[in-house]
């Protein structure tokens, strides 16, 4: 029979329970803690949002003096001014952004966050990132460029996200460079860079479009794809075509079968039929059918009702809902 | 004279502020909501002209409140104008299906905003 | 004296096993907290990463996955229109929603046809994946602007109509749902963002599941969180905090993720159709299916990745009667036995990676046969202690690694989840949470543990399986 020394267990007991005890009031602590910085935090902003307020509610004549008064805050309420009137930009545009921005870079706001692109916690260098991207001023961009390159991937993520909102087409190219292998950066959040860049100015943007179209790496083609279809880059729309077929990658096919129920016409159709061959991939063919089905032409559904016998129940599935109105060969009832 | 009563509901409520500001300023009547719910609560209640609403919010987003303010009689035709993140094809359909007026992505400019309220109030449309 | 017997019995067994009792509790609880740490990890980079995370960009992007949202709906005329309206609005670039009518028997497929102006559809529902159930009838609405399906067939089951929404379902990413579900406006973006974030490997996610019972709901959404009313609620509150937010995060960390609640799983389409759907045979059917695509992947030699998202997305309404609750737990535990057994060949086999080898082996020792020492401990104590067979020391030792141990556990469980998400944010709630997690100890414990061996010896026994009123909501033990 195991014996256990009495006191050893009686001091564990009492060692746990106070540690329970312990955990409970750091808990309430930190529910504290939390309110108090919240209270401490609210003073402060109470102060700078009137003046911030009253920028970006003004018109016309009343902007600049109204900027005069935010960039006359003092030193000590300055950081709590920035962080307010950064966080406003994430909801507000037009000539009260513009002036705010001119108070911000004034007050060297772009000069810190640029230096602090260097600094030694990525956290530090994320937010750093962020606050260019915000400012969305050119100056900035050199710096945002380099942590493409970082180390941590959440500073390269951040940084993609802040090229996207600069807005400058001459770095589309870099954008696309960050998805290489090894680079962790989401393809998702590159591509809705890019988009954000595209929108703005599309032509500026085929060029690298047209590059990564025919680009080494599966993941370069595929966000490629993705965003000309997205802004309808129609130049772009014959290589898509082309790519439906020829790639090598079937989750590039897949993608550019898709961006034909966008960019392609009458002359894509072809192609869709084909990528419904037997000897192609599942997955594309499911995506071609798919498109065909969404074009809806008589053209283009015609080329579904062969399918209708189809070894994948997937394909047949397509093929019926084009409808019974087709004129098949050998379709029954 | 008051140009009519408005309601601005966004969880953010430094948004919030914005919005109610700019259209008091222009003398308009306004309430702020911070969540969804309040919003609906004082939406069915409170006779507003206006709704301006933030579509994505937790809890209860403005689609949510949107269409529950179509439901109710007296909201059923109230002009209200959707404030979402980003134009999405998909967002501005379920708006419009869910019945809204107007559309408006962030980040918005204050002075359109204004600019759309009163063509919404002018035109009267639901 | 007629408890001779019976003493040299304790003693032998005491002899043989009491510390090895007494080790058992001392594992099980320091693994819960080995779990919990690395669940900060866990949320600790989340949470950095939040202001950075661009969900609104995700909502944004075309690279942002499509995703099916399905809802098998068995007689549910009471909640089905507010149920769809809900998963209808949630915010996503792209999703569609699949209700499959499973032969209800009220007024649910009319209630849907009327309000949605539903007509009939030459879409058919074959796919790679057998059903069962005989189609009836596909609805789709006259706007056709509305992502809406409506497949209605003859009753054959949850799992059976799932299968038969996979076949049907247009997007990459799938989600299963109930007509009961609450989810959270922002639920599909926060879930489908592993997806996008990694879309070559991810193949499955799941988000965290929390208890509606108490919080206030409108159309389909919590506006307001509360602790419930009743006591068997609130103690499942602390039970669904520690096992589903920090249990699961946990294993995700250690990338060892083997189940994904029931209530919300999102899975890409092309896997879960290759893996062969739900099995509608299996109790605990969505255990089964991650285990099935974790063997699927591994015996294809392929890269993949199950991935836990640490924010809170869905509510359920969780039992609040012990009635409902043994039900619940007798149908888990069976569940769990019968997917442990059946996938038997993959524990301790490193074929199957930290899955096989840390996983499969600690839900062996540690869910499954809980509760048999938990029941065995709960009696022989008190016996022994009162038959004179151990010392007191003794018995006070087993106190502390099987409960004071485990409510410490607990605690910093609650911390973790006050310095993270603090979603219970009256005073009042935490309070509640806090005496929940003692009365845990005192009874309920126990109480789920016979349950467990209940639902465990009635699989053995071959005895059918109970259902129940209760809609699952995943697994997972205290």
């Amino acid at each position: 029979m195991l014996v256990l020394s009495w006191t050893v267990l009686v001091w564990t007991l009492t060692v746990l329970c106070a540690l329970c005890v312990a955990l409970l009031l750091a808990t309430v602590a930190v529910r504290v803690g939390r309110g108090v910085l919240a209270r401490r935090r609210e003073a402060l902003v109470a102060q700078v949002r009137p003046l911030v307020l009253e920028v970006l509610t003004a018109e016309d004549d009343e902007v600049a003096p109204a900027c005069e008064k935010v960039a006359a805050v003092p030193e000590p309420l300055w950081p709590t001014a920035e962080r307010y009137v950064l966080a406003a930009f994430d909801s507000v545009r037009g000539e009260v952004r513009d002036a705010l921005v001119q108070v911000l870079l004034d007050r060297g706001t772009l000069a810190r966050a640029v230096a602090a692109t260097t600094a030694r916690s990525a956290v530090r260098r994320a937010r750093a990132a962020e606050v260019v991207g915000l400012v969305g001023h050119v100056d900035g961009r050199r710096s945002i460029v380099r942590l493409l390159s970082d180390p941590s991937v959440e500073v390269r993520t951040v940084a993609a996200r802040a090229l996207g909102q600069l807005g400058d087409p001459h770095v589309a190219a870099l954008l696309l460079g960050a998805l290489r292998p090894g680079s962790d950066v989401p393809a998702s959040i590159v591509g809705t860079a890019l988009i954000g860049i595209g929108e703005a100015d599309t032509t500026a943007l085929e060029p690298a479009l047209e590059g990564a179209l025919a680009d080494r790496d599966e993941i370069v083609r595929l966000t490629a794809v993705a965003v000309a279809a997205e802004l309808l880059v129609l130049p772009t729309a014959r290589y898509v075509g082309e790519r439906v077929l020829h790639d090598p990658s079937p989750a590039v096919r897949v993608q550019a079968a898709r961006a034909l129920a966008r960019l392609g016409g009458a002359w894509a159709v072809p192609t869709l039929a084909s990528a419904t061959a037997p000897t192609e991939d599942p997955g594309v063919r499911l995506a071609a059918a798919r498109t065909l089905l969404d074009m809806g032409t008589p053209t283009a559904l015609d080329h579904l009702a062969p399918l209708r016998d189809d070894l994948d129940p997937d394909l047949r599935r397509l093929a019926l809902e084009a409808g019974p109105t087709l004129t098949t060969e050998g379709a029954g009832p | 004279m008051t140009q009519g009563k408005v309601l601005v509901v966004d969880d953010n409520q430094d948004i919030c502020d914005l919005v109610a500001l700019k259209l008091s300023n222009a003398g308009f009547e306004v309430t702020q909501a911070n969540d969804g719910l309040s919003g609906l609560e004082l939406g069915l209640s409170g006779d507003f002209d206006l709704v301006v609403l933030d579509v994505m919010m937790p809890g209860m987003s403005g689609i949510d409140v949107l269409r529950r303010l179509r439901d109710a009689e007296q909201t059923a035709t109230t002009p209200v104008l959707l404030l979402t993140a980003k134009t999405q094809e998909r967002d501005v359909e379920t708006g419009f299906a869910a019945g809204a007026g107007e559309y408006m992505t962030k980040p918005f400019s204050p002075r359109e905003l204004l600019v759309r309220v009163k063509a919404m109030l002018a035109r009267r449309q639901p | 004296m007629t408890l001779d017997p019976v003493r040299d019995a304790l003693v032998t067994f005491f002899d043989v096993t009491g510390s090895w009792l007494l080790l058992y509790f001392f594992l099980i609880n320091s693994s819960y907290l080995l779990l919990i740490v690395l669940a900060s990890v866990n949320f600790g980079r989340h949470l950095r990463r939040s202001p950075f995370a661009g969900t609104t960009a995700a909502a944004r992007s075309p690279l942002t996955p499509g995703v099916s949202v399905l809802l098998p709906a068995y007689n549910e005329a009471n909640v089905i229109l507010d149920s769809v309206r809900s998963v209808l609005d949630l915010r996503y670039p792209d999703h569609e929603v699949v209700v499959v009518n499973d032969g209800s028997s009220d007024a649910t497929l009319e209630r849907l046809v009327e309000t949605y102006g539903l007509v009939r559809s030459t879409r058919g529902v074959e796919g790679k994946i057998p059903v069962r159930g005989d189609l009836r009838g596909v609805w789709v609405p006259t706007d056709d602007s509305i992502p809406l399906v409506v497949v209605d067939k003859e009753n054959s089951g949850r799992s059976d109509s799932l299968n038969m929404g996979v076949n049907v379902a247009s997007r990459d990413l799938v989600v299963m749902v109930d007509a009961d579900s609450i989810l959270d406006p922002d639920a599909l973006l926060v879930v489908s963002k592993p997806f996008a974030d990694d879309p070559q490997n991810v193949v499955a996610t799941g988000g965290v599941i929390r208890a509606a019972n108490g919080c206030r709901v409108i159309g389909g959404r919590v506006v307001d969180v509360r602790m419930p009313r009743s006591a068997v609620a609130r103690i499942q509150v602390v039970e669904y905090l520690r096992s589903f937010l920090l249990g699961r995060a946990g294993w995700s960390q250690a990338n060892a993720l083997i189940l994904i609640s029931g209530a919300f799983g999102m899975f890409r389409r092309d896997v879960l159709v290759e893996a062969g759907g739900l099995d509608p045979d299996s109790i605990g059917e969505d255990f089964e299916l991650v285990m099935r695509i974790h063997k699927m992947m591994k015996d294809g030699g392929r890269d993949y990745r199950v991935v836990f998202v640490a924010e809170p997305v869905s509510w359920t309404e969780v039992p609040d009667t012990l009635a409902v609750l043994g039900r619940q737990r007798r149908r888990w535990h069976r569940g769990l036995w019968e997917v442990l057994w059946g996938y038997r060949r993959m524990t301790f086999n490193p074929r199957y990676g930290r899955i096989g080898m840390v996983a499969l082996p600690y839900y062996w020792l540690f869910e499954l046969c809980a509760p048999l020492l938990e029941v065995i401990g709960v009696i022989v104590v008190p016996l022994g202690l009162l038959l004179g067979v151990i010392n007191v020391p003794f018995a006070i030792a087993f106190l502390l690694v099987a409960y004071v141990y485990a409510f410490f556990v607990t605690c910093a469980a609650l911390l973790v989840e006050e310095v993270s998400f603090h979603r219970y944010a009256r005073w009042r709630d935490l309070g509640s949470i806090v005496l929940a997690s003692v009365a845990e100890n005192v009874g309920y414990r126990q109480l789920t543990a016979v349950w467990r061996l209940q639902g465990w010896w009635a699989s053995l026994t071959r005895k059918k399986a109970v259902w129940g009123t209760m809609t699952r909501a995943g697994f997972g033990s205290s």
